[in-house]
């Protein structure tokens, strides 16, 4: 893989963390001082920031990474337990925040997200696991008299000759030394855990319905928010806070939405209330006017009518290499063709909720966050309080994928119970979790390829239309005021090119002579945030499909047309080649069966699937197998990973059939699961998956696992019908699953 | 004034008669196993067996439960043993979130009580109103077949 390449894939992190580093942002994170933590493990002593061990020798190794079902937290305990030498069984975790070690170091702030869990802590976990062995180890030489470089740790053990000691026995002693500053760490053919399935630590909490998540929280004197949003660019003119009030139960409505950041402050009706059922009925009774602030008439026509017209625009260039007029007009053949892809939710399956006590010098929130960092960065500006007087309880996490990067939900926690001087929970319903959810953006875009005499692509037009996450002047991501003035910002607003916009388009790894990225920002006040994948959610979709009608149109096998683009990316080229492979590309189908193939690369993960479908009366899909194929450098947990592919099919078919939400009189149509619909079991087809093996470091699983799903879907789809799907879901195309 | 049954122990409650199941179930009895995922009865996370019938706490008032006998995911497992599906969603790894499995093992629990030995087809239909945002339902079919298994 190229540098340059390289360096484009991993500049947001990057320039992101560069750009953080504290400076800008004026973070002031507490200093140590979370003993809560400590306590809550029981007695033991800590040896670090991650680390906690009892002296029955239980280790309670710190979680900074929000659980939120992809097993950033296992992944993470494991890579600490490796060095740190721990048995497993002897492992236990708690979730910690606040303190400067768990801030995540692609992203600068404690995020959970970017598929950055596993790649931006392996250092970090690794390093510190070992530091801890060391002091462990060098307790123990103090205490037999012997030479440090003469102990070994095993299976939370310290040995040397007939000497032994637990962790737990050392550990009072250890808490002194002081370990080295780089200690050398395992190469991989060391590992004894790193690269094993080993079992979820929070099984049994989950099968018993005893884990706490946000919503499970209860604290003494809590009450409940109920909250109802205004439209996106609007506000709520009026409601009748006496018929709340008549209402059992119910003690209070008022506006909340304070102008944290002023162009991502969202007004909402909260009605509190001593439970969740009397706050819905007050908020019915409330019966809240709305001022659409002059967007009431937006809807998908004059969305998508804007997009359409942006990609006729020139817009501003992303990336752009050899001349792409010149090889337009001296091509053999031009191919053009527009796609585009609707808005679409996260919906994780815990409603948005954080609980906030505010009690004057000091302020507690419980929340099943993906982003503590930037929630102690907006608790201290509403609350007026420093850091110091402020500890987030990161709960586990019905699901997150990229919604709870966003700490909405926080500020209205902490603004209610500043408001009523008492514990409050605010309760989003699934109806406002969707309609007020910050979405994938819709985007639309168009290609333009020129073609050689030989029928191979030369140049390549993309351009892109769409509002942008981080440029966008409506409701987008946080991020984007957290960051301000950053390079990274700076360079964009410069630049013009909104990040996650082009992102896996710019970065694709074929090779043309002649190529242009181009994006036109057009901007609405629907909310949009990162969805898991981000952009190459859209963009693989879209370059996927049109390479196979490149194919198509040159008379090329799919699979041999990218073998030939990917070959100056040797990494990406055995994936691919792998699942063609496996999936048995080329090779005669029994009648009806038609295959489709789709590639990508996204968080230095290339991936490919192959999927086998038939299709009955035109219309109904019937998938007969799934052949997913990856390159995800050292595999820290291979059953977690098998989980995430499992995941990736149905995220994939999810959005492929279903994903759509439309925008009508200023509002989203879709309000629960009834209209916006997710996969059911009876739908879930089989698939295998295949792993390129090497030692490379590991990258990101949780969002490359879907993105190939929907293009090789629609490419199957035409191998069997002749109908090229330029737009998603299917179901509007009038496709169903069998 | 309304009296109910929930995991063996009575409950005298006095709330609001058309307060859905699935409230009184978290806000008054702190039963927080049971989930709240939609509140329309489409995705299954607020499942518990009520009567004998696996019911969407959601969709049933409190005077509709008058007099029940209800067992939520905290009381499926028996003499402080783990349920055989419990069981099996362990040995599986088959949680991700966490937040659709109550629910689901709730609905599992009750297929297998009236089918030991369900076909893929059978737990495609026992199963279909148990959503998963994350997308376990390779491994939930799979533990469904290990429970099988275990209590046959
Ligand atoms: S919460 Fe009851 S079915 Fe979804
Ligand atoms: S495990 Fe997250 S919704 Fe099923």
């Amino acid at each position: 893989m190229s540098e340059a390449i390289k360096m484009n894939r991993r500049s947001f992190v990057k320039t992101a963390a560069v750009a953080s580093g504290g400076l800008v942002i004026g973070f002031h994170l507490p200093p140590l001082g979370n003993t809560a933590e400590a306590a809550m493990a029981g007695e033991g002593t800590e040896l670090n920031a991650w680390v906690v061990v009892a002296p029955d020798n239980t280790i309670t190794i710190r979680a900074s990474q929000t659980e939120l079902g992809q097993g950033p937290t296992m992944g993470n305990l494991m890579m600490f337990a490796e060095e740190m030498e721990c048995d497993w069984a002897d492992v236990t975790f708690e979730f910690a925040t606040g303190r400067p070690e768990y801030t995540n170091p692609l992203v600068g702030l404690q995020l959970t997200g970017g598929s950055t869990a596993t790649p931006g802590f392996w250092d970090v976990m690794r390093k510190a696991g070992a530091q801890a062995r060391h002091m462990l180890i060098q307790a123990a030489a103090k205490k037999w008299g012997v030479d440090a470089s003469q102990c070994t740790a095993r299976n939370s053990m310290v040995m040397q000759g007939s000497n032994k000691a637990t962790f737990g026995d050392l550990a009072m002693a250890a808490a002194d030394e002081t370990p080295p500053e780089d200690p050398k760490l395992k190469s991989p053919a060391e590992f004894k855990l790193i690269g094993h399935s080993v079992k979820r630590l929070d099984s049994l909490q989950k099968v018993t319905g005893t884990a706490i998540f946000g919503m499970d929280t209860f604290v003494d004197g809590m009450v409940v928010g109920v909250v109802k949003h205004a439209p996106w660019s609007g506000t709520i003119k009026s409601w009748d806070s006496a018929a709340a009030k008549a209402v059992d139960g119910v003690q209070d409505s008022f506006l909340i939405g304070q102008a944290v950041f002023p162009d991502n402050s969202s007004n909402a009706l909260v009605v509190i209330a001593d439970t969740y059922w009397q706050g819905v009925k007050g908020m019915k009774a409330a019966n809240p006017q709305m001022d659409f602030g002059g967007w009431d008439n937006l809807d998908d026509d004059q969305i998508l009518g804007a997009f359409k017209e942006g990609t006729n625009e020139a817009g501003k260039m992303g990336r752009a290499e050899g001349d792409v007029s010149a090889g337009l007009s001296s091509a053999a053949k031009v191919i053009e063709a527009e796609y585009h892809v609707p808005y679409i939710s996260h919906s994780p399956l815990e409603p948005m909720n954080t609980v906030a006590d505010y009690r004057g010098d000091f302020l507690e929130i419980w929340s099943p966050t993906q982003n503590a960092g930037a929630g102690y960065v907006v608790a201290a500006k509403i609350s007026g309080l420093p850091q110091e007087k402020i500890h987030i309880h990161m709960t586990f996490a019905g699901g997150g994928f990229g919604r709870r990067v966003e700490v909405d939900y926080i500020e209205q926690a902490v603004e209610a119970s500043m408001k009523v001087r008492k514990p409050v929970k605010i309760m989003w319903s699934r109806e406002e979790d969707t309609q007020h959810n910050l979405n994938r953006p819709s985007y639309a875009t168009k290609f333009t390829a020129g073609l050689d005499a030989d029928g191979n692509p030369t140049t390549w037009k993309q351009t892109l239309a769409g509002p942008g996450i981080w440029l966008s002047p409506y409701r987008s991501t946080r991020l984007k005021n957290l960051f301000a003035g950053s390079d990274f910002m700076k360079g964009m607003q410069e630049s013009g090119v909104d990040f996650h916009s082009v992102q896996g388009a710019k970065d694709i790894g074929y090779d043309f002579a002649n190529m242009d990225i181009a994006w036109t920002q057009k901007d609405f006040p629907v909310p949009i945030v990162f969805f898991r994948g981000v952009g190459n959610t859209q963009n693989a979709f879209f370059i996927e499909s049109f390479i196979d009608e490149i194919a198509h149109e040159s008379g090329q096998d799919p699979y041999e047309l990218r073998r030939k683009l990917l070959h100056k990316e040797p990494r990406m080229l055995a994936a691919l080649n792998l699942a063609a492979e496996k999936s048995g590309w080329g090779n005669p189908l029994p009648a009806g069966r038609h295959r489709g193939i789709a590639f990508h690369n996204s968080f230095d993960s290339p991936f490919c699937d192959v999927i086998e479908i038939s299709v009955r009366g035109g219309r109904r899909i019937k998938i007969h197998k799934i052949t997913r194929a990856i390159d995800c450098g050292i595999i820290v947990n291979p059953d977690q990973l098998d989980s995430q592919f499992q995941s990736g099919v149905v995220w994939g078919l999810t959005m492929a059939m279903y994903s759509q939400l439309q925008v009508k009189n200023g509002a989203i149509v879709q309000s629960n699961f009834n209209n916006y619909r997710l996969l059911r079991i009876g739908q879930m087809p089989k698939f295998e998956t295949h792993f390129v093996r090497n030692t490379e470091s590991p990258s990101g699983i949780g969002e490359p696992v879907f993105h190939t799903i929907a293009p090789a879907l629609t490419n199957a789809i035409f191998s069997a019908t002749g109908r090229r799907i330029r737009s998603l879901p299917l179901k509007n195309h009038g496709f169903s699953l069998a | 004034m309304i009296t109910l049954t929930v995991n063996g122990k009575s409950h005298t409650l006095d709330v609001d008669p058309d307060t859905p199941l699935l409230w009184v179930l978290r806000d008054h009895l702190r039963l927080t196993g049971t989930k709240y995922g939609c509140g329309i009865g489409e995705c299954g996370a607020c499942g518990v067996i009520m009567n004998g019938d696996l019911v969407n706490s959601c969709d049933i008032e409190l005077e509709n439960a008058a007099g029940a006998d209800i067992t939520t995911i905290e009381g499926l497992g028996s003499g402080g043993s783990l349920h055989p599906v419990q069981q099996a969603f362990i040995d599986e790894d088959t949680t991700q979130c966490g937040w659709c499995i109550p629910g689901q093992i709730m609905a599992i629990a009750h297929l297998l009580d009236s089918n030991p030995e369900p076909t893929d087809a059978e737990i495609d239909l026992g199963l279909k109103d148990n959503l998963c945002r994350c997308g376990a339902y390779t491994r939930i079919r799979r533990a469904i077949h290990r429970a099988a298994r275990a209590s046959a």
